[in-house]
């Protein structure tokens, strides 16, 4: 039974899906935000614990500027136009720059030697030079690796966990 | 073991209809022939309704309803048609979850349809090779059916085996099954579709999909080698290890690519995976 008493039905959760090159931003404490199979591609979760405001962006590429078009239609396909999306989101939701926690999921990399199917190192580069210049920083990530990932933000808590295909997940 | 000792040793084998097998077979010939597309789905009520559901799904964009195969050929086009029968037609016995692989229900169908869209892509818009969009789609589709097979002889033992060898020796995926088992998820799926009488090249392209003949004229198991690859990095990743395999080395020097160009191949596409989409929305 839960503190509440027999009488009070707990709310539900609302799940929310991030689809990739895919971002959503919310202050609805009963949402979660979860994004499906990171593999290269990053998933970016932002979080203020005050304002129990946050987003999660799911994206594909490391830079814009390889198709102009692209970059003003689709502009969550890439870190370099999808992050600063995702920040001025969650700022226009109450979220405020000090507070805001950032963790990160994917980024994954095929055996490769050649380099240039490695997406998730490059991912990875422009997430980190983009966020310094910025003055923000990674504060948790799970990054690169063979494994695919599926990631969770809730938001009534900001806890983000991370789940492999056939492990438990883990809290970041 | 062999690959066909494998497939010996394994109790059911996927349930595929007598017509989703006969429909590699339709590409036997230099172009897609309507009359024999319609004439083949005219056995299969099942399908035949699969595919008219789809069809009428708020997603195909037709106005009118259809109610026939023959209708849907024609306002639709025949490789649209042909896709879609496929995707439907394999899609019952690839939707099973594949614990072997920590795949769930629908993982290995997503990703087999989003290889042979990425596959079409390549052909029909960067022309890649010289083959028909249906028979690059269906190489791609095919490419993993080998794990349906293996999935079943996978043992808690042999899973993590295999696990330690990609975790801890670099191997990859199919290194890692010659090592367990003496063949391969990619072996494997091309015996069994060699019984099915699909068309050799095929066949050829599914055994080769993870080490791809690199000539100057591109064959199918490159195309289907630079699909597979490019279906992961777009985001159609199932499984545990599903980045451990090797993108094969003379690949890029063959299809003159660089960073640059892999990631405009990305965007085209992610581009055409609505289509995947639809299709799984709808089925």
């Amino acid at each position: 039974m839960s503190s509440n008493g027999p009488w009070v039905i707990p709310q539900r959760k609302k799940t929310l899906i991030v689809g990739v090159a895919d971002m959503i931003a919310s202050n609805d404490a009963t949402a979660e935000l979860v994004t499906y199979s990171l593999g290269s591609c990053l998933g970016v979760a932002i979080y203020d614990p005050v304002a129990k405001v946050g987003g999660l962006l799911h994206a594909m590429l490391p830079d814009s500027t390889i198709d102009a078009n692209k970059a003003v239609s689709h502009p969550l396909m890439f870190i370099d136009t999808g992050i600063p999306h995702l920040f001025r989101t969650v700022y226009g939701l109450g979220g405020v720059k000090g507070r805001l926690t950032v963790r990160v999921a994917g980024g994954a990399e095929f055996l490769d030697s050649e380099g240039f199917f490695n997406i998730g190192a490059r991912n990875i580069k422009s997430l980190q030079s983009l966020l310094q210049k910025n003055g923000h920083r990674i504060d948790a990530a799970a990054m690169g690796g063979r494994c695919s990932r599926t990631v969770k933000l809730e938001m009534s808590s900001g806890r983000f966990t991370i789940q492999s295909p056939g492990e438990d997940p883990k809290l970041l | 073991m062999t690959p066909e000792e494998i497939i010996a040793k394994v109790k059911d084998l996927p349930m595929v209809s007598e017509t989703a097998r006969k429909l590699p077979g339709l590409l036997k010939k230099p172009e897609l022939h309507r009359d024999d597309l319609v004439k083949t789905l005219r056995c299969d009520n099942v399908l035949t309704a699969k595919l008219l559901r789809v069809c009428n799904s708020a997603h195909s964009g037709l106005r009118e309803p259809v109610t026939s195969v023959d209708q849907a050929v024609m306002l639709l086009g025949d490789n649209t048609i042909f896709r879609m029968v496929c995707a439907l037609g394999y899609g019952g016995a690839m939707g099973v979850p594949l614990v072997g692989y920590a795949v769930e229900a629908n993982g290995l169908w997503s990703h087999s349809v989003t290889t042979g869209v990425a596959a079409e892509y390549l052909a029909e818009v960067e022309n890649y090779g010289s083959f028909a969009p249906p028979l690059a789609f269906t190489a791609g589709l095919l490419h993993d059916i080998g794990k349906l097979i293996l999935n079943q002889i996978l043992t808690p033992k042999t899973r993590s085996e295999i696990r330690n060898l990609i975790a801890e020796k670099s191997m990859t995926r199919v290194e890692a099954e010659r090592e367990v088992f003496g063949a391969d998820h990619a072996a494997v799926g091309a015996v069994l579709l060699q019984r099915w009488n699909v068309p050799e090249v095929i066949v050829q392209a599914v055994a080769d999909h993870h080490k791809p003949v690199v000539t100057p004229q591109i064959e199918l198991s490159a195309l289907v080698h630079l699909a597979n690859c490019a279906a992961h990095l777009c985001g159609s990743s199932p499984g545990w290890d599903a980045y451990a395999l090797r993108v094969q080395r003379d690949l890029s020097e063959a299809l003159s690519l660089d960073v640059k160009r892999v990631e405009q191949l990305l965007l085209g596409v992610h581009g055409s995976l609505a289509t995947v989409n639809q299709l799984m929305a709808a089925a």
